[in-house]
């Protein structure tokens, strides 16, 4: 018997949570039947593979439907084709907006115009996310970046009332925006081993430290301080001073740090400071501040791997040398 | 008497974009009503436009034009150079606001509120589906009109709700009546060929809407002829002949109803569901163990008549003896079902008496013999007491050629005739009413098969609508004489003398009284009578028969037809029969029964509640016949009993009456499976393995499927709003009914594995629609699941009935249609905070609303849609087609119960499903009705 028409409709919308979760992961109808399938026959629920291929087709296509509202979260609210609860539209939303850190990690970087929407064949092979799910998050990203791209005020802020999404995912979309903006350059082989938690970590810093930090209609957190970058050329004078930066610092690290690092750091300072320095002076010209991560990668992290840091002497040095910088004469 | 419409369009949003270059829409709306036409301004480039006018639009018509005609709101979009586009359409009918002006004006039984409607209505389009929304307000005026020879039945009010509604009490039952309409249909008009789909649409979408209007209006004024203000159990349907045009069918019970009156009567309330819920435990208490060897026998005749349940002939003594108080009835011309040729029938039963105050008292008037002519009523859950005795199920079929010309006087003759064979019908069953009657056509080309069915019965007209049973029982203080000492087992004692019935009928001693006489088996289209004991599980069960067609064409496939549906329902009969003992059940309510003719077969459907009475005897298992060495015969015989022992256990139905288990009356069964049974012949629970179908029957039947149990009184239900659903299947047609009915079979399965997260639910007013268009199948059911207390958590005890108090007189509006017995009913399964609203638009498929605390009656809805789309397969195919339809409709139904100022659609119905598929073309048509009271429930 061939069933040609199988539709079932209740005034509540039903949305199954788990084969929501593999629509959202990308899998074909029929993947998801073989999956709940299996995961039926495990729990000895009796249901047969022609029911669970039912029940699939009826989700499937009610997400081909909310998928149009989910690009414009504020419509689920107001349409009134499906019934849904407040927390299953949060759901909903959520779980949409949801953002893999491998493909997330492949499309930074990434010019986000749909010409490239073709091109995400290889951020699938490279991430391991099927094509589909890859596409819904370049979709995704490339939509919050155009909606929020030109708005004034606070970026998340923008994103969780613009696609009414939690504030840590807000967060991320915020870093990925952001490092789209500034057109940081994240995809060179150098920086390959990067993770998305790496740059989200980065983003937020400098998001938090280097954007203009009156929030207000002018005000775009979204662009760098200008004034802040060109200020920091000032720091060329902790150069000229190195001697007394140096002796503060090995003060105040010296019954801190392993041995091991102390010599590294009383042999090696002038390296590193004029890494620093020489990074931070450059920061006003855009190509500088466009290749930040890359830089910081080949001048400082390179030199610091060499000399084989540990974690936490790493940390004490880069807060001391902030610190002692911060005490000296010429640059209270 | 003419009225005033004023029409006031605020905005619009989400409108689709129309002018591709700016993307956006210059929207403007033409309203029109009638020949009259207004428009707005355009609000050029907006997807959200604001019109802001404070004008109203004005039409100043006649009644009936307000009755017949919708307002139709185009929104268009404005183009300098071409013609303007168009967006989509609202078409409102005004119907259900006239009716509550009507009845403002009166200052009587009306609804507050007034006649407005106003809110957001989506814009929906034949081609496209919806297309934004917009925001109107709609405001009808009436002046009063008292001349005698109008044609308009404002006034009237409709309920498609099968009982009278909750909330109302019913003063005087009027009695049946109908009304039939023939008009050509839009689709097969010659200008139908030049016109765009778009037109040809919304064409035929109007006009059903006016034609749907219409025969409303004379169902309303036949109503109001005789007197009554409202008409339940409203059904209306259309026949879509093709060529030969559409016929629109009404019928209805037309009573005089008012509006409860303030709480300091709160006894005064007609029959509601939880107020029989009392009662049910009431019964409960008095059910005694049932025993007898289960019997059927089938009555059949040329023409198709539909097995009649198996009754049983009592004696007069021992009926005068079992029922000593006395059925009141008057064999007066004035009773509602006695007509001058039932008189000598209903005197010969001795069933006449002294009757008490008759309620129902229909106004004399000459109208009023054409309605004694047919003792029909169309609802099915009466008020206690109603039901005096269930004759059984009565049906009449017949087989008809549609002859091109429509004639809407030669449709009415061959109902009438119909009806005629059913009063008959009941009479051999000594009934005096058909109860929960109901009329369905099925049509296929030239031919189509008329039926008319209904459960015969004897009712008690003088039974007293505005006491209530629960109230009587709990205080006994106005416990009527009569009411005290009619048994609740009475309903299911046969109404005939031994002998007298119609044919030969195996009978059993009552279970419950123990002198009266009862069938084996009780079929019956209605409701169950609360008042009647049952065990505590109900499912819902199908049955599906076919046949092949010999011959095709005109006359000759009509003959051919009404040769077959004779065997066509004996074998449907007999396959429901065998599920009904698989179950352990020997009950059916709320039967129905349809016939769907195909192109090559013809198919019956049957589906109802099947529950154990415990009145009537038990079910013997079922046995089978074959030669003795027959090894096949013994496995099937062996499986049988597997399954009937375990559905028996999964129903209940093992165990003595569920509180009664101090008498100590758990029936001793037979462990053992029976032995083949190799002589006996005329028991009815012998398969006969004659046949390979047989064979293949028998092992259907051993098959078990989960089912999801229909909702009863003894179930506790949570204080959830109901969720309707709807499944369509469409297949192909397999090999003759087999795969029709494996269909039907899972067709619950699947629905409850659908609702699995809504579980514990059970299922509540499950409607079965099968069709045979283009020799497939299609299948529509329809239903409801109502969330239940998950019986895991901790039972509530009624500790919060204080806070109900205390509610109370917070919520003094509510209070005013506040049903006492229903609170009472809260009180106990109360668990969650009293008072929460619910925001959404609840449907339900329903008469009543479960669990409210009160509920507003606001008015009945209908709708109609007409889809059509060029890109099926862009859709996700006919599936995708259909589901969106399916969504959308289901979203307009909403926005009007809210619009009308309702936050639930109850007797919620889907019908008229009709999809055409071209798969060449990649095309798809579908016409769909929607429609039910709207109701404002407070939880």
């Amino acid at each position: 018997m061939y069933t040609e028409v199988d539709v079932f409709v209740s005034n509540f919308t039903l949305i199954d949570p788990e084969i929501y979760q593999l629509w959202i992961e990308g899998c074909s109808s029929s993947e998801a039947v073989t999956t709940l399938h299996q995961r039926a026959v495990s729990k000895q629920t009796g249901a047969t593979v022609e029911l669970i291929a039912s029940d699939v087709l009826d989700h499937y296509r009610t997400f081909a439907l909310l998928e149009r509202l989910l690009t414009v979260p504020s419509k689920l609210s107001e349409q009134m084709v499906f019934q849904i609860d407040e927390p299953t539209k949060h759901m909903l939303i959520e779980k949409y907006y949801d953002l893999d850190d491998a493909v997330i990690r492949e499309l930074l970087g990434r010019k986000l115009s749909s010409r490239h929407r073709k091109d995400l064949d290889e951020v699938a092979e490279r991430s391991g996310a099927p094509l589909r799910c890859c596409r819904r998050q370049f979709d995704n990203v490339r939509r919050v970046f155009k909606a929020v791209e030109e708005m004034p005020g606070n970026v998340v802020a923008n994103i969780r009332s613009t696609f009414l999404i939690s504030e840590p995912l807000a967060k991320k979309y915020g870093a990925v925006v952001f490092i789209a903006c500034m057109r940081f350059e994240t995809t060179k082989r150098k920086l390959q081993y990067l993770c998305f938690n790496d740059f989200f970590h980065c983003a937020q810093a400098i998001m938090g430290s280097w954007t203009y930090s009156c929030t207000g209609p002018e005000y775009y957190d979204t662009e760098m301080d200008r004034e802040f970058l060109l200020e920091l050329r000032e720091l060329r004078i902790l150069l000229d001073k190195e001697k007394e930066h140096k002796h503060l610092i090995c003060m105040r690290l010296k019954p801190k740090l392993l041995e091991k690092s102390y010599q590294e750091l009383e042999l090696n300072f002038r390296l590193y400071t004029r890494a620093l320095v020489g990074l931070a002076c450059n920061l006003h010209r855009g190509r500088e501040l466009r290749s930040l991560f890359t830089d910081l990668l080949e001048r400082c992290i390179e030199p610091l791997r060499m000399g084989g840091w540990p974690k936490t002497d790493l940390a004490q040095f880069l807060c001391a040398y902030e610190q002692c910088a911060l005490q000296m004469d010429v640059l209270r | 008497m003419p009225g005033k419409i004023k029409v006031k369009v605020l905005a619009g949003r989400n409108l689709p974009v129309m002018d591709r270059a700016s993307d956006t829409t210059d929207a403007f709306v033409e309203i029109k009503f009638g020949g009259v036409t207004h428009k707005t301004d355009v609000c050029r480039k907006s997807l959200n436009p604001q019109w802001n006018s404070t004008e109203w639009y004005r039409f100043e018509v006649d009644e009936s034009e307000l009755q017949d005609e919708p307002l139709q709101l185009r929104l268009m979009d404005h183009d300098t150079y071409s013609a303007n586009d168009a967006i989509g359409k609202v078409v409102i009918s005004l119907a259900p606001l006239l009716a509550r002006e009507a009845n403002n004006a009166n200052g009587t039984t009306g609804p507050p509120g007034g006649a407005v409607m106003s809110g957001w209505i989506p814009v929906f389009d034949t081609m496209h589906g919806i297309r934004g929304e917009l925001n109107v307000i709609v405001k009808v005026e009436l002046f009063s009109d008292f001349n005698k020879y109008k044609t308009s039945s404002c006034g009237v009010q409709f309920f498609h709700c099968p009982m009278i509604p909750p909330g109302y009490r019913a003063t005087t039952v009027h009695g049946f009546v109908e009304e039939l309409i023939v008009n050509d249909d839009p689709e097969y008009q010659w200008i139908d060929k030049i016109r765009t789909p778009r037109a040809s649409n919304e064409a035929r979408q109007v006009a059903f809407i006016k034609l749907s209007n219409q025969v409303q209006r004379l169902v309303g004024l036949k109503a109001a002829e005789l007197g009554a203000n409202a008409v339940v159990g409203y059904q209306q349907d259309f026949d879509l002949e093709g060529e030969a045009g559409v016929v629109a069918r009404a019928i209805g019970t037309a009573v005089s109803i008012t509006a409860l009156p303030t709480p300091s009567y709160p006894t005064n309330i007609p029959c509601t569901q939880q107020s029989e819920r009392e009662r049910d435990k009431y019964d409960k208490d008095k059910n005694d163990k049932e025993k007898g060897s289960p019997r059927h026998a089938r009555h059949e005749s040329y023409g198709g008549r539909d097995p009649v349940a198996p009754a049983t002939v009592q004696s007069s003594s021992l009926h005068s003896s079992s029922t000593p108080m006395g059925i009141h009835r008057r064999s007066s011309d004035s009773d509602l079902s006695v007509t001058p040729k039932g008189n000598s029938l209903n005197a010969s039963t001795g069933n006449t008496g002294t009757g008490g105050g008759a309620i129902l008292r229909p106004s004399m008037n000459s109208n009023n013999i054409d309605m004694l002519e047919y003792p029909f009523l169309t609802m099915t859950e009466y008020p206690p007491g109603f039901i005096v005795h269930i004759g059984g199920t009565v049906c009449a079929r017949s087989v008809k050629l549609v002859d091109g010309g429509g004639e809407s006087a030669a449709r009415a003759a061959w109902w009438a005739e119909l009806r005629t064979e059913l009063r008959a019908h009941a009479r051999a069953l000594r009934c005096t009413a058909v109860l929960a009657y109901t009329e369905r056509a099925a049509v296929r080309e030239d031919v189509c098969v008329l039926s008319a069915s209904g459960t015969a019965a004897v009712i008690n007209l003088d039974c007293d609508f505005t006491v209530d049973e629960p109230t009587v029982l709990n205080t006994g203080s106005k416990n009527t004489l009569e009411e005290s000492e009619i048994e609740p087992c009475s309903i299911a004692h046969v109404p005939y003398s031994p002998g007298a019935g119609p044919y030969r009928a195996e009978l059993a001693t009552c279970g419950g009284c123990r002198r009266a006489r009862v069938p084996s088996v009780l079929l019956a289209t209605c409701a169950k009578p609360n008042r009647l004991a049952s065990y505590p599980k109900a499912i819902t069960l199908t049955a599906v028969a076919a046949r092949g067609r010999r011959a095709v064409g005109a006359e000759a496939g009509a003959r051919d037809l009404s040769d077959q549906l004779p065997f066509l329902e004996y074998e449907l009969h007999k396959l429901l029969l065998a599920k009904l003992r698989m179950q352990g059940a020997n009950a059916i309510f709320s039967l129905q029964t349809q016939i769907a003719i195909g192109e090559r077969s013809v198919l019956a459907l049957a589906s109802g509640t099947a529950l154990r009475l415990a009145a009537l005897p038990a079910p013997a298992p079922p046995r089978l016949k074959a030669s003795e060495n027959d090894k096949n015969a013994i496995e099937i015989q062996k499986a049988l009993w597997d399954t009937f022992v375990a559905n028996k256990a999964a129903n209940g139905y093992d165990i003595g009456a569920p509180e009664l288990s101090s008498a100590g009356c758990v029936e001793a069964e037979g462990d053992e499976a029976p032995a083949l049974d190799l002589c006996a012949d005329k028991d009815a629970c012998v398969l006969e393995l004659d046949e390979a179908e047989d064979v293949e029957t028998a092992r259907a039947l051993c098959v078990r499927r989960a089912h999801m149990c229909v909702l009863t009184t003894a179930q506790r239900t949570a204080n959830a709003p109901p969720h309707a659903f709807t499944q369509v299947w469409r297949a192909r047609l397999g090999s003759g009914g087999a795969s029709a009915e494996r269909l039907v079979a899972c067709a619950l399965t699947g629905a409850a594995y659908k609702l699995r997260r809504l579980q514990p639910a059970a299922l509540a007013a499950t409607c079965f629609q099968l069709d045979a268009p283009e020799d497939e199948i299609q299948l529509v059911v329809s239903g409801t699941a109502i969330p239940l207390l998950d019986p895991s958590k901790a039972e509530y005890s009624n500790g919060d009935r204080a806070t109900v108090d205390g509610d109370d007189d917070i919520f003094a509006l509510d209070e005013e249609q506040l049903v006492k017995p229903q609170s009472e009913a809260v009180d106990d399964r109360n668990n969650a905070p009293v008072g929460s609203v619910y925001t959404r638009v609840s449907l339900s498929t329903l008469g009543g609303a479960v669990r409210a605390r009160a509920c507003r009656r606001v008015c009945a809805l209908r709708l109609l849609f007409v889809r059509e789309t060029t890109a099926v397969r862009e859709l996700g195919g006919l599936s995708g087609f259909l589901h969106t339809f399916t969504c959308e409709v289901l979203a307009i139904a909403r926005a009007y119960a809210a619009a009308l100022g309702g936050n639930a659609l109850t007797s919620l119905y889907l019908a008229h499903l009709l999809l055409h598929h071209n798969a060449h073309k990649n095309q798809g048509q579908c016409l769909l009705s929607v429609g039910g009271d709207v109701v404002h429930v407070t939880y």
